[in-house]
C-alpha cells in the first residue's frame, strides 16, 4: 500500500521498518534520541531507544525534543527522491549533506548534547531514512 | 624492578606450609563470611543489555563517591571490602571533579555498542569506481596524513592518564580505553584510506604536531581534556562531516560518517567533564580558559598551515566554502564553550582573530 | 600547560599575509610534491578486507623498519614526508624495535579489531535466573569474579601507562596496545556486571594478589612489564579462565569465560611473540628478564591467597562438604600445575626454554610433590 510523503503514515511505516530489518540496525548498535523533522509547517517527532524507533507523532512542542531537522518540503521531497531512485540517499542528499553544506537543512536544538546527538547517531538516522526505498511512497 | 616483594616467597616455608594445608582439604573459608552490599541488577530495558547504569546504584554506584578520594588508592573494585595491606598503586587524579561526567558510562556503552572495523567495514572498492581527479586525491591523502597524526597522539592523550587515575573512578578509565581504541582506529582508518590504490601519504605538518604536542603535555587532566575533548574533537568532528559531505564514493562517505560518530562521543564527553568540574570548582575556570587560548593559538596554526587549509579549500571548491566551514565549526565550538560553562570565548579568541584573517578584515 | 608551540597567532603578519594569497586563489601546494612512495594497496583477501598485512610495503611497511628508526620522534605517520629539524618532538622514551615489537603483531591487531563484543548484550544476563546456584557456590563465584575485576583493572594500566612513550613509528604496537586497553576494561565490566547480578556483590580485595599487580606496573621497562604480565601473568589468567569455564556454575558463566578467554589468549600470543622477538634480535636482554621474572614469578607464587585459592576449590568440588573439598583440591591442584607447564611451554616456544631450570616455580612445585607432573608434561 503506497504512503504519501510528508505524512504520519510514512513515518509509521519506517518506525516498522527499524524492525522489519532490525538486523542491519542492531549493527549500527544504541541509537538514543527522539528528534524531530520540520517539514515546511508540520513537525513531526521521531523517537529511537536503544535499536530501533519506538514512536513517531505529530508534535507541536520543539522543547522537548533532542534535536530538529528542519527544511522545506521541496528539499525532503528532493531527499526522498533521492532515496527512492538510488535505494539509499545520494552524498548529494544524505542528511549529513543537507545539514552540513549551506545550511539548506537546519539543525536546530537548545542544548550542547542534544545537537551533538544529531552526529553520535547519524548513521542509524540515515538508514532509517534510507529504509523508504522498501516502501511504495508517493511524493 | 621497581617493587620489590618483602620476602623471598619461593624460600619462604609458611607459604609452602600454607599450600600444604590447602591441599590437605584444610580449608580457612573465613573469606565466605565477608560479604558486601548484595546486588542482583538486571537489564533495565531487555533489549539494551546490562548496562552501567544498571549496576551503578547503591554503594557501588557513583553517586556516593566524594569529591577527594582517601579511602583506596588500590586496585580494589568500587564497592569491595577494603581489607587491611592493600598497596597503593600510586593513582594521581583522585578528584571527582577532575574526570567526572554523568554521561561517560553511557558513552562507553554506546562506544562498544556503535564499533566497526576498518578492515571490513568500509567499502574499499568503492574508491576504485570513481576515481578523483589527481589533485582532488591528493588533498584528501593529505588531510588523511594528518588524521593518522591527530588520532596516533589522541590515543597517547588517553593512554597518559587512564593509568594515572584512581579506579574508583572506572567508568571514566573504561571510556579513555574506549577513547584510545577509538583514536586508534582512526589511524588505522585514515592510513589505509590514504594508501589504497595507487596511494601516498602527504606531509608532516609542523604546526599541527605543535597543537597536538600542546594538548598531550597539558599539566593536569582537566586541561587535557578540555584541549582533546572540547576543542580539538570539535574540529576532527567538523572534519568528519565535512569529508563525507565532499564525498563522491561510499568508502569516504563511510568514513567520515564514523569519523564524526566517533568524535562527537569526545566531544560530548568533553563538554560534560568541563561543566562538572567548573560546577564543582568554578575558581579553575580561569585556568582552564586560559589553556584553551594557548589551545586555541597553537589550532590557528594548524588551521592556517598550507597542507591543512589547502586541501580543505580544494575539496570544498575554493576558499570561500573552506572559510565558511572554519567559521561555522569555530561557532559550534564556542557554543560547546559556553555549555561547558566557560561562558562566551569568542571576543577574546585568538580564532576570531583568525577568522576576521580569512574574511579579509585585519583588525 | 608544558608546552606552548613556537608562534604567537594572534598578531602574526606571515600567516595573514598567506591567508590573503590563499583567498587570492595563489596556493603553495607544496604539500602535493611529498616525494613519499606511491604503491599499489588492495586488499589480498576480500573476505578479510583491507588489512595492515596488506599495507606492508615500501616505507609504509613494518618489516622494513629499521631496529633504530633514526629521526622521526613526533606525530609524523611512518612514511610521511618530514623534516628532523622541523618536528614536533613527542619525546617518546621507546625508539627501539625491539623495545615493543612482536612477531604478527599486525594480524594480531586486525583479529582484536574484529572480534570485539559486548558484555553488555552479548551475554545473557536475564538467564541467571534460570540456574538455581546454593549461596556458598555463588559466594565463591563473586570471590572469583571480585578478584578477575582487580586482575583486568590492572591489565588495563600497564599497557596504558607505556602506550604513550612508545615511538609514532611502531604504530601497529600501539594499536596492538590500545586494543587490549579496551579488551581489559570489557573484561573489568564483565566481571564487576557478574559479581553484581548474581545477588551476593563483590567481596574483599585480595592483597597479596594487588602486591603482585603492583609490581607489574612498577616494571623498570615496558620488556620486562610484558614479560611479567603477558607472559607470566595473563598466561596464568587464561589458565584460569579455561579452567573457571569448566567449573562454572551455569551457561552464563561459561560464555563470559569463552568470550573472556579469546581476548586473553591474543594478549599472551603478543607477549610471547615480543619475547621471542626479543631473544631473536636482542638476546644481550636475557638477564634482565631473568632477573625480573625472577621477582615476577617470587610474587605470584605470593598470590596463592587463600581466599582465591578456596573460592576455585569450592567451585571444582561444587561445595564445602569434605567430599566436595577432596574433589576441588584435585582439580584445582591439575590446574596450577597447568599453569606452570603452560607457563614453561610459552618459554619454549619463545626461546628462552633455558628459563625453566632458573624458575622459582621448578623447586617450589618439587617440594609440593607436584614437580614430577610438571616435568613429565614438559
Amino acid at each position: 500500500m503506497a504512503v504519501r510523503f510528508p505524512s504520519l503514515d510514512f513515518f509509521k511505516a519506517l518506525q516498522q521498518r527499524t524492525l522489519d530489518d532490525k538486523a542491519r540496525f542492531e549493527k549500527l548498535g544504541y541509537c538514543d534520541t527522539t528528534f524531530g523533522v520540520r517539514i515546511g509547517p508540520e513537525l513531526y517527532a521521531i523517537a529511537f531507544e536503544v535499536y530501533e524507533c519506538t514512536g513517531v507523532r505529530v508534535a507541536s512542542d520543539a522543547s522537548e525534543l533532542d534535536f530538529v531537522l528542519e527544511a522545506p518540503l521541496e528539499l525532503w521531497r528532493a531527499m526522498v527522491g533521492s532515496i527512492l531512485a538510488n535505494q539509499g540517499a545520494d552524498a548529494a542528499h544524505s542528511l549529513n549533506t543537507l545539514s552540513h553544506v549551506g545550511d539548506r537543512m537546519k539543525l536546530v536544538s537548545h542544548d550542547a548534547e542534544g545537537n551533538d546527538k544529531f552526529y553520535r547517531f547519524m548513521a542509524s538516522l540515515q538508514e532509517f531514512f534510507d529504509q523508504a526505498h522498501h516502501l511504495e511512497v508517493t511524493l | 624492578m621497581s617493587y620489590i616483594a618483602p620476602k623471598d616467597y619461593a624460600a619462604d616455608p609458611e607459604i609452602v606450609a600454607k599450600i600444604l594445608r590447602t591441599v590437605s582439604g584444610q580449608l580457612e573459608l573465613d573469606w565466605m563470611k565477608r560479604v558486601g552490599e548484595p546486588a542482583a541488577f538486571r537489564p533495565s530495558q531487555p533489549k539494551r543489555g546490562l548496562t552501567l547504569d544498571d549496576i551503578n546504584q547503591g554503594g557501588y554506584g557513583p553517586d556516593k563517591l566524594p569529591e577527594v578520594i582517601r579511602h583506596n588508592f588500590s586496585l580494589a573494585p568500587r564497592g569491595a571490602l577494603l581489607p587491611p595491606g592493600l598497596p597503593s598503586l600510586g593513582y594521581r587524579v583522585n578528584r571527582k571533579s577532575d574526570v567526572w561526567a554523568d554521561v561517560a558510562p553511557r558513552l562507553f556503552e554506546e562506544a562498544k555498542s556503535r564499533r566497526w572495523a576498518p578492515a571490513r567495514d568500509v567499502p574499499w572498492s568503492a574508491l576504485d569506481a570513481t576515481p578523483h581527479a589527481d589533485e582532488h586525491e591528493l588533498a584528501l591523502r593529505q588531510l588523511g596524513t594528518s588524521l593518522i597524526s591527530i588520532g596516533l597522539v589522541s590515543c597517547d592523550v588517553a593512554a597518559s592518564w587512564e593509568w594515572r587515575m584512581n579506579q574508583e573512578f572506572h567508568e571514566i578509565k573504561y571510556l579513555l580505553c574506549a577513547q584510545m581504541f577509538d583514536a586508534a582506529r582512526i589511524a588505522e582508518a585514515f592510513r589505509k584510506r590514504a594508501l589504497y590504490g595507487g596511494g601516498s601519504l602527504g606531509v608532516d605538518s609542523r604546526p599541527l604536531g605543535e597543537l597536538l604536542k600542546s594538548i598531550f603535555l597539558s599539566d593536569t587532566y582537566p586541561e587535557a581534556s578540555a584541549g582533546m575533548n572540547l576543542m580539538l574533537f570539535s574540529w576532527v568532528q567538523a572534519l568528519g562531516r565535512h569529508w563525507a559531505a565532499t564525498a563522491s564514493n561510499a568508502a569516504d562517505v563511510y568514513l567520515g560518517t564514523q569519523l564524526a560518530q566517533d568524535a562527537t562521543r569526545f566531544v560530548t564527553y568533553g563538554v560534560g567533564h568541563v561543566r562538572n568540574h567548573l560546577h564543582a570548582r568554578p575558581l579553575q575556570a580561569e585556568a582552564l580558559a586560559d589553556h584553551l587560548d594557548m589551545c586555541e593559538n597553537a589550532l590557528v596554526g594548524a588551521l592556517g598551515a598550507a597542507e591543512i587549509i589547502e586541501p580543505l579549500v580544494l575539496l570544498s571548491g575554493g576558499f570561500e566554502p573552506a572559510a565558511a566551514f572554519y567559521a561555522r565549526t569555530a561557532d559550534e565550538y564556542f557554543r560547546r564553550c559556553d555549555a561547558a560553562g566557560l561562558g562566551d570565548r569568542r571576543d577574546a579568541s585568538v580564532l576570531t582573530s583568525f577568522l576576521r584573517m580569512l574574511q579579509g578584515d585585519s583588525r | 600547560m608544558s608546552y606552548y608551540g613556537s608562534a604567537d597567532y594572534r598578531y602574526n603578519d606571515d600567516l595573514a599575509l598567506r591567508m590573503r594569497d590563499i583567498k587570492k586563489g595563489n596556493l603553495d601546494l607544496g604539500w602535493m610534491k611529498a616525494g613519499t612512495e606511491a604503491l599499489k594497496f588492495g586488499a589480498e583477501n576480500k573476505k578479510r578486507g583491507l588489512t595492515y598485512m596488506d599495507l606492508n610495503q615500501g616505507s609504509y611497511g613494518y618489516d622494513d623498519l629499521p631496529e633504530l628508526p633514526r629521526g622521526p620522534r613526533g606525530a609524523a605517520p611512518r612514511g610521511a614526508a618530514f623534516e628532523i629539524e622541523n618536528q614536533a618532538d613527542l619525546e617518546p622514551e621507546l625508539n627501539r624495535k625491539t623495545d615493543v615489537w612482536a612477531y604478527k603483531v599486525a594480524s594480531f591487531t586486525e583479529e582484536a579489531m574484529s572480534r570485539q563484543w559486548d558484555a553488555t548484550t552479548d551475554v545473557p544476563w536475564n538467564d541467571l535466573d534460570k540456574y538455581p546456584r546454593s549461596d556458598e557456590i555463588e559466594i565463591a563465584f563473586a570471590q572469583l569474579c571480585t578478584f578477575f575485576t582487580e586482575v583486568e583493572l590492572i591489565a588495563t594500566d600497564l599497557p596504558a601507562k607505556w602506550l604513550w612513550r612508545m615511538n609514532n613509528q611502531f604504530s601497529e604496537v600501539k594499536h596492538f596496545i590500545a586494543t587490549q586497553c579496551m579488551d581489559e576494561a570489557r573484561h573489568a565490566e564483565v566481571f564487576r556486571k557478574r559479581a553484581l547480578a548474581g545477588g551476593v556483590g563483590l567481596m574483599e580485595a585480595l592483597p597479596q594478589t594487588e602486591h603482585s599487580l603492583k609490581a607489574i606496573l612498577d616494571g623498570d621497562t615496558y620488556s620486562e612489564a610484558s614479560a611479567f604480565m603477558h607472559l607470566l601473568a595473563e598466561g596464568n589468567v587464561l589458565t584460569m579462565f579455561r579452567f573457571s569455564e569448566f567449573i562454572s556454575p551455569t551457561p552464563v558463566d561459561k560464555r563470559i569465560f569463552q568470550l573472556v578467554m579469546q581476548d586473553e589468549a591474543r594478549h599472551v600470543s603478543y607477549g610471547m611473540q615480543h619475547l621471542k622477538w626479543i631473544m631473536d634480535h636482542a638476546p644481550e636482554q636475557k638477564e634482565q628478564l631473568h632477573r625480573a621474572l625472577d621477582e615476577g614469578e617470587n610474587v605470584t607464587i605470593n598470590q596463592f591467597d587463600a581466599a582465591l585459592t578456596e573460592c576455585m576449590i569450592v567451585l571444582a568440588g561444587k561445595g564445602t562438604k569434605p567430599a566436595q573439598i577432596a574433589e576441588g583440591v584435585k582439580i584445582v591442584g591439575n590446574m596450577q600445575a597447568k599453569q606452570i607447564t603452560e607457563y614453561f611451554h610459552r618459554l619454549e616456544r619463545a626461546g628462552f626454554g633455558e628459563r625453566i631450570a632458573r624458575s622459582k616455580f621448578t623447586p617450589m612445585m618439587a617440594d609440593l610433590g607436584i614437580g614430577q607432573g610438571v616435568k613429565a608434561a614438559l
